[in-house]
């Protein structure tokens, strides 16, 4: 392989293959899958859920479900790990190959103590006696910076926060000494100052001890600042791979470049790549999985699966990678470039909703335990304009979300709308009122709409609610809504498990719509979803704002998401406004040191993750109530 | 201190309970039809001192609630009142029995954590075929109740093979053991295959967790990660269902040493129905509660023990 | 998962009759147990046509006797037929626990319904109540209520309605409760919908399958309890045909060589039961993946 640039890579994967017998039938998972990684080198392999990133780590330990069929070689120095007996690959497992996984606290026992779970493997495994194993678990803690590691030991992982979960993890993985550490999207779960707080203490280990890593994200921008080299993966095989900074300049493979112009970037505002459609989620036979999201397909792509194309620096898997480089790919138009932002709206300078000092606490069951969600917020927000709200979980984003559409009243302070409209209380006058005005668009589609409701139903219902249209007018109306929120009609007749994420969270935008609101509050709307899906929310976002001079408010814990799409934003932190400003000022000039960290920890080009300025403490935040 | 706090909360719950059913007990007194004083004496003729000896015990003449009072008052210095059909105080005529009742289900209870979570843990760790075979099985013993079971065993085990005595309570430690394995065995019978279904369920379910995957991708032993961590976990599900299955098991008895012939407090219950001795109904039924209760908040205790979340959280 | 958008979009609201026959013929799991069922219960509703003899009827001459073409399954120890008494016996036997699974699932969701809906202080009186009676096993309930009003059906069955209600109302509260505070329920809040309409548009279809799964299981476990009151002679009482009062009037016949009537008796109350809770688990697993 001509990637490969020592003779005797540290691990060897060849035409790694997996299957996967279920109920509903056979589902292909992974094809064709090879990469090399050296000593103590780091690959990024990236890729959106469902293209088997994760199996494929899975794969080299045979960490598989049952019904699981796995061909192929992964050679670990000169041993065959798909060869091993149960025995030889438990050690291989407790020692040369540590695996750190995404959401610490699903991941570590939750009955056992934190001394528990790093000393078991060390004893089970490695043979160490108790004292020697708590002896190492101290030091372990203390090489990931944890404090009072000796305290940590005697805690149950609920007692600790994501982060610091998480660096436990990392110090359970490397307890046996590994030369390669598996780590399958670590920091997704964190947010995003503590993800660079991890990243360093991983990529920290990882120089000291010269170990390899197989670094699996769906963040291409996190893999090519983190990693040597960096492969993307789609539908179960490997498109692209090459060194990380140039696979950034210069993408060869349709995906590769989408996926870059797909992600938001916080140095200013762009249009977004436009992958249509939904993310293929097993291996595709003939063809080429990706051809029918791809603007430079060809008949070609359809009928034959692009073989390698080796690069000098990497290879590159599809038919047309040469007119790519050459830029010659027939009118040269990479994804529809939708010049969304040439004709920016221009909000008018009249008020639709006003919040004055919004405080929200919420009652301890004993006195002294009262805990405030938000200290206090103010904001006017004009016809057509667009404000975000950012800030990491437990700022108190949400909170004002709920405050601002009535889902909880204010402790004090008050939200008023023009023209006297009466909202106060939860009548239902108040509630019809005030639903003319204002619309949320949840963080979880999949909760958010009712399941036994047709997408045309819920659309349909809040029509009756607010407008005396007739059966066809009604019809006619609910077609609108699908068609302006970019949903084919026939999904109007479909329950919402029929739809994918990015559909489902199409049709909540529709009907949050369909009350036709002067303003539109987005709670981590697009949070869950795919980076080319999330591309495809915010250009939505975007273009309704333009077109009806719908308000927004932007909620999320992601800066280059909110930078996309609004104009103003305030920083929330433990509740306080730390920073309000307009959204260009703030990026580039911010004031609040917490602005400086949220912006400091978003990978991009010539990023490194550092130790920043965190909010991470010893006991997790709170989970956000809602009061019943 | 959260212990203590812990345990003072499940103290208070205790007492609401048994203060609640002994409204239920008292209370089915009172909307009994007729007049108290014949509905006591069961339609016997009674001599005037046994009338005088029931009126100063209910105080018939008082109004309602100062009736409960002084009943609650007698109860809780011990005095149950006096059996009608045996003519003796109900403690006496009630406490042999209900030993032999305890043993019984203690009996049955440990038949249904053995038997339930080993049985559980096979079907969930085993193959297709045998999983299928358990999981049926346990489907018909939930649908057996205990008088059936008392009499399948009773034709297979006492009658045809002879290995246990067809009645009574038997004597000593050893003989009880004999007599009330099969009384034992009938009354545990829907609880282990309750307990095997929750088990596996539960197991499955943790065999299947990202916490097991990450004890799989530490190398741990496969006899290991289900022990450890599969098995353990799945105990906190199981103790609740266990607390309520073996509970249950004291009103099962009721049954069970009708259809035995044991001599116990449930089959007391069920002839002072029928001979409407009902200072001993009030008694017995209020003994069961108590004892169900007990045993629930018991196992309410362990699970603080089990779950380290709910411990913590407790604060 | 996903479907492909050439498969035309399935009609959603087809007659119930439609969906049960769809439903029955996409699941042989739930065929089997439903036709057994549905058998045993045509048989006893039409035991005067069907039943071969009078069940009192008694035959001195012909004690015990085992299986001949006049008795196909014998007779028992006073000549009664026992295929005739067993028909009987399957009415109050099948009926009782209908009676309590109606009765305990109008009070449990009215209860757990309004308790969810007002919430505050109604909604802790009532999921304390459930608690207590919950601590409080069905049998011994029926039992003092025997000890009070008398053995009989209608005893039975209003002991066991009042035990089950609390089985039901627990389970349903806490769906409702469950569903009330997942997001679709305050996005038709947020739409301006009225309480009643967001009751009964979106809450009530999503907790009827739970429901509907829990009455399935309680009228298994109720009728286990029932035949169990009347096996103690606390319920049905003789010569009354019951499946309970059978199992306990055969016993003597078990050490003396004529168990047929506790055999026949017993096995028919294990198979309706476990008919009828593979048919409820069946609808628990599915209310539990939301179909």
């Amino acid at each position: 392989m001509s990637s490969v640039s020592s003779p005797e890579p540290l691990l060897r994967v060849r035409d790694l293959k997996l299957e996967l017998v279920t109920r509903a039938g056979l589902r292909r998972i992974l094809a064709d899958v090879a990469f090399d990684i050296g000593r103590g080198e780091a690959l990024g392999l990236v890729g959106e859920s469902g293209s088997g990133k994760s199996m494929t780590a899975r794969s080299l330990i045979r960490l598989l479900p049952p019904g699981a069929r796995l061909s192929g070689t992964v050679d670990l120095d000169s041993t065959n790990v798909l060869t091993l007996g149960d025995r030889a690959l438990q050690r291989l497992r407790g020692g040369r190959v540590g695996m750190v996984f995404q959401d610490p606290h699903a991941h570590i026992n939750p009955v056992h103590t934190i001394g528990d779970f790093l000393t078991e493997g060390m004893i089970a495994v490695q043979g160490l006696s108790r004292s020697r194993a708590n002896r190492r678990a101290r030091e372990l803690l203390e090489l990931v910076h944890i404090d009072a590691p000796a305290a940590r030991l005697r805690q149950f992982p609920h007692e600790l926060s994501g982060g610091m979960l998480q660096r436990v993890m990392i110090a359970a993985a490397i307890a046996g000494e590994p030369d390669l550490l598996i780590a399958d999207e670590p920091t997704t779960a964190l947010d995003v100052t503590t993800q660079s707080d991890v990243m360093a203490t991983l990529l920290e280990l990882r120089a000291e001890r010269e170990m390899a890593l197989l670094f699996i994200t769906h963040d291409l921008e996190l893999a090519a600042a983190t990693c040597d080299r960096t492969a993307v993966i789609y539908a179960g095989r490997i498109v692209e791979e090459r060194p990380s900074s140039i696979l950034h300049r210069d993408p060869r493979h349709p995906y590769t470049i989408g996926l870059l112009r797909a992600r938001p970037q916080i140095g200013g505002r762009r249009a977004l790549a436009q992958l249509e459609g939904r993310a293929a989620d097993s291996v595709l036979e003939i063809g080429c999985a990706f051809a029918p999201r791809c603007t430079f397909a060809i008949d070609l792509c359809r009928t034959k699966t692009p073989i390698q194309t080796s690069l000098v620096d990497g290879r590159v898997f599809c038919h047309r990678s040469d007119e790519i480089a050459a830029g010659g790919t027939g009118g040269g138009k990479v994804f529809q470039d939708l010049d969304l932002l040439n004709a920016p709206s221009s909000p008018e300078e009249r008020p639709v909703l006003e919040a004055t000092q919004l405080r929200k606490v919420y009652r301890g069951r004993r006195q002294g335990r009262d805990r405030v969600a938000v200290e206090g917020i103010s904001l006017t927000l004009d016809r057509g304009a667009a404000l975000g709200i950012v800030g990491e979980s437990g700022s108190g984003k949400t909170t004002v979300a709920k405050m601002l559409v009535g889902l909880e009243p204010p402790t004090e302070g008050a939200v008023t709308f023009p023209g006297g409209i009466d909202v106060a209380g939860r009548r239902r006058e108040g509630r019809k009122q005030r639903a003319r005005q204002i619309q949320l668009v949840f963080q979880n589609p999949y909760t958010s709409l009712d399941p036994r409701q047709t997408i045309g139903a819920a659309l349909a219902e809040a029509l009756r609610i607010h407008f005396a249209y007739s059966r066809e007018e009604r019809e006619r109306r609910v077609l609108d809504l699908l068609d302006s929120v970019g949903l084919d009609p026939g999904l109007a007749n479909r329950p919402p498990r029929h739809l994918s994420g990015g559909q489902r969270q199409r049709a909540a935008i529709a009907r949050a719509l369909a009350t036709e609101p002067t303003t539109l509050v987005l709670d981590e709307a697009v949070s869950a979803l795919d980076i080319s899906v999330q591309a495809q929310v915010l250009n939505l976002l975007n273009r309704l704002r333009r077109e009806t001079n719908t308000a927004l408010i932007f909620i999320s814990h992601d800066l280059a998401a909110v930078a996309q799409v609004t104009d103003y934003i305030y920083v929330m932190h433990q509740g306080a406004v730390v920073e309000h400003g307009p959204t260009d000022r703030v990026l580039t000039n911010p004031t609040a040191p917490e602005t400086q960290a949220l912006i400091d920890a978003i990978p991009r080009e010539g990023w490194a993750p550092r130790h920043l300025f965190t909010t991470d403490s010893a006991l997790p935040s709170q989970p956000e109530r809602s009061s019943a | 201190m959260v212990a203590l706090r812990v345990f003072a909360r499940h103290v208070a719950g205790l007492a609401v309970t048994v203060w609640a059913s002994t409204i239920i007990i008292f209370g089915a007194l009172a909307v009994a039809p007729g007049s108290p004083i014949a509905f006591l004496s069961g339609g016997r003729a009674l001599s005037p001192a046994e009338k005088a000896a029931l009126n100063s015990y209910y105080h018939l003449h008082d109004p309602l609630w100062q009736r409960y009072w002084d009943w609650l008052k007698a109860l809780l210095q011990g005095n149950l009142g006096t059996s009608i059909a045996f003519h003796e105080p109900v403690s006496t005529v009630l406490m042999p029995r209900l030993e032999t009742t305890l043993f019984l289900v203690a009996y049955a209870g440990l038949l249904i954590i053995v038997g339930g979570v080993a049985l559980g843990t096979l079907a969930a760790t085993s193959r297709r075929a045998l999983d299928s075979v358990i999981t049926a099985l346990t489907t018909v013993g939930l649908a057996t109740p205990a008088f059936v079971a008392a009499v399948g065993l009773t034709l297979v085990f006492a009658v045809h093979l002879n290995w246990f005595p067809v009645f009574g309570s038997g004597s000593g430690f050893g003989g009880r053991i004999v007599h009330l394995t099969l009384p034992a065995v009938s009354l545990a019978l829907g609880g282990v295959a309750l307990i095997a279904r929750i088990t596996r369920a539960s197991m499955r379910t943790e065999l299947a967790s990202e916490h097991v995957e990450t004890a799989r991708s530490r190398g741990l032993s496969e006899a290991r990660v289900v022990r450890r961590h599969a098995l353990r976990n799945a105990l906190i599900p199981v103790t609740t269902a266990s607390g309520l299955t073996i509970g249950a098991l004291l009103a099962g008895t009721t049954v069970v040493e009708t259809a035995f012939g044991v001599s116990g407090g449930g089959s007391l219950l069920v002839q002072s129905v029928q001979t409407k001795d009902f200072p001993v109904v009030q008694a017995a039924c209020l003994l069961l509660v108590i004892s169900f209760a007990v045993i629930n908040s018991s196992i309410d205790l362990l699970y603080g023990w089990i779950d380290p979340r709910v411990r913590r959280a407790a604060t | 998962m996903s479907i492909p958008a050439s498969v035309p979009p399935p009609a959603l609201r087809r007659h119930w009759a439609t969906n049960l026959a769809r439903r029955s013929i996409a699941e042989p799991g739930l065929l089997l147990p439903g036709i057994v069922v549905a058998l045993i219960v045509l048989c006893c509703a039409l035991a005067p046509w069907v039943a071969p003899y009078d069940p009192n009827n008694v035959d001195l001459a012909n004690v015990n006797s085992g299986s001949s073409a006049a008795h196909l399954l014998g007779t028992d120890a006073v000549g009664r037929d026992l295929l005739s008494r067993l028909i009987y016996g399957g009415r109050t036997t099948l009926l009782v626990p209908l009676l309590v699974t109606l009765g305990a699932g109008i009070a449990g969701t009215a209860f757990a319904l309004t308790s969810a809906w007002f919430g505050g202080w109604l909604d802790y009186l009532i999921a304390r109540g459930f608690d207590i009676l919950f601590a409080f096993p069905g049998i011994l309930l029926a039992i003092l209520a025997t000890a009070v009003m008398g053995p009989g059906l209608a005893t039975m069955t209003l002991a066991l309605v009042i035990a089950y209600t609390p089985y039901v109302g627990r389970i349903v509260r806490s769906e409702a409760i469950r569903q009330r505070n997942l997001p679709y329920v305050s996005a038709a809040s947020l739409q301006g919908g009225s309480s009643a309409g967001i009751w009964t548009r979106h809450l009530l279809p999503n907790v009827a399958p739970i429901v509907n799964a829990q009455l399935t299981l309680a009228y298994a476990y109720s009728l286990l309890d029932a035949a169990a009151l009347s096996f103690l002679g606390l319920g049905i009482q003789p010569p009354t045909p019951d499946w309970g009062v059978m199992v306990s009037e055969g016993e003597p016949g078990l050490t003396s060589g004529h168990p047929q009537e506790s055999l026949y008796a017993g096995a028919l109350i294990v198979i309706v039961v476990v008919a009828v809770s593979i048919i409820g688990n069946r609808l628990a697993d599915r209310a539990e993946v939301g179909l």
